[in-house]
């Protein structure tokens, strides 16, 4: 009966969250681009690691490695002293 | 030596002449009264601001590059900038510092990429260029 695994009562394959949930590893994009700083200057870039409401994106989410965030998080915040980003967004 | 970035913005209404003088008023007062070196302005020009400033929805933006060696350019200049009735916002950055970590990231950046090209189950010796900072 090995194969009934995974079968509900009716023999429809029942989901489980592991057999659709694949998870892709996360990885440093700045690292993996060879980015040596991150400039407050350059506005698109970082317009990727706000939210909708302006916060910025932890890095459990972005993947993006310490050292990496940390300079991510000084550009983002001088940016927004010069008004090239918002605080928040409504 | 210390390399420095200062970014100004100024009121979108200023007549032609008066924002000349505001741009080239920061220039003169850095070269002559701050001692700053190989100054070089770039003017990014009018742009929207992401929230309003003094009720300003757009503002001009300038930025300087210079050198320095004297202690007080920057307590100088920032000074300066906020008595000048024309500058709605500043920002002075240390470049110098930065540009030498960023060396360092380059290489550490280098590094881990061929650690992961040699694609080795070894434990990295990643732990040898984290005395960033």
């Amino acid at each position: 009966m090995s194969d009934d695994r995974g079968r509900g009562k009716d023999g429809k394959k029942t989901f489980y969250k592991k057999d659709y949930l694949f998870k892709r590893k996360k990885y440093c994009k700045f690292c993996d681009s060879g980015v040596a700083f991150i400039d407050y200057k350059e506005t698109r870039l970082l317009q990727g690691y706000i939210r909708e409401r302006a916060k910025i994106v932890p890095r459990r989410i972005s993947g993006t490695c310490a050292i990496h965030q940390r300079q991510l998080t000084t550009a983002i915040k001088r940016a927004r002293h010069l008004a090239l980003l918002p605080f928040v967004q409504d | 030596m210390r390399h420095y970035e200062t970014t100004v913005i100024l009121p979108p209404n200023l007549g032609e002449a008066a924002l000349e003088e505001a741009v080239t008023g920061v220039e003169k007062e850095l070269v002559e009264r701050f001692g700053a070196q190989q100054l070089a302005t770039n003017r990014w020009g009018k742009q929207n601001l992401a929230y309003p400033i003094r009720k300003f929805k757009e503002g001009y933006y300038v930025h300087y590059e210079f050198d320095s060696e004297r202690e007080d350019t920057i307590s100088g200049l920032e000074a300066r900038l906020r008595i000048n009735e024309s500058v709605i916002r500043f920002l002075t950055v240390r470049r110098d510092e930065e540009m030498r970590t960023a060396e360092r990231m380059k290489i550490r950046c280098a590094k881990r990429k061929k650690n992961d090209n040699l694609d080795s189950g070894e434990l990295g010796s990643y732990d040898e260029d984290l005395d960033l900072e």
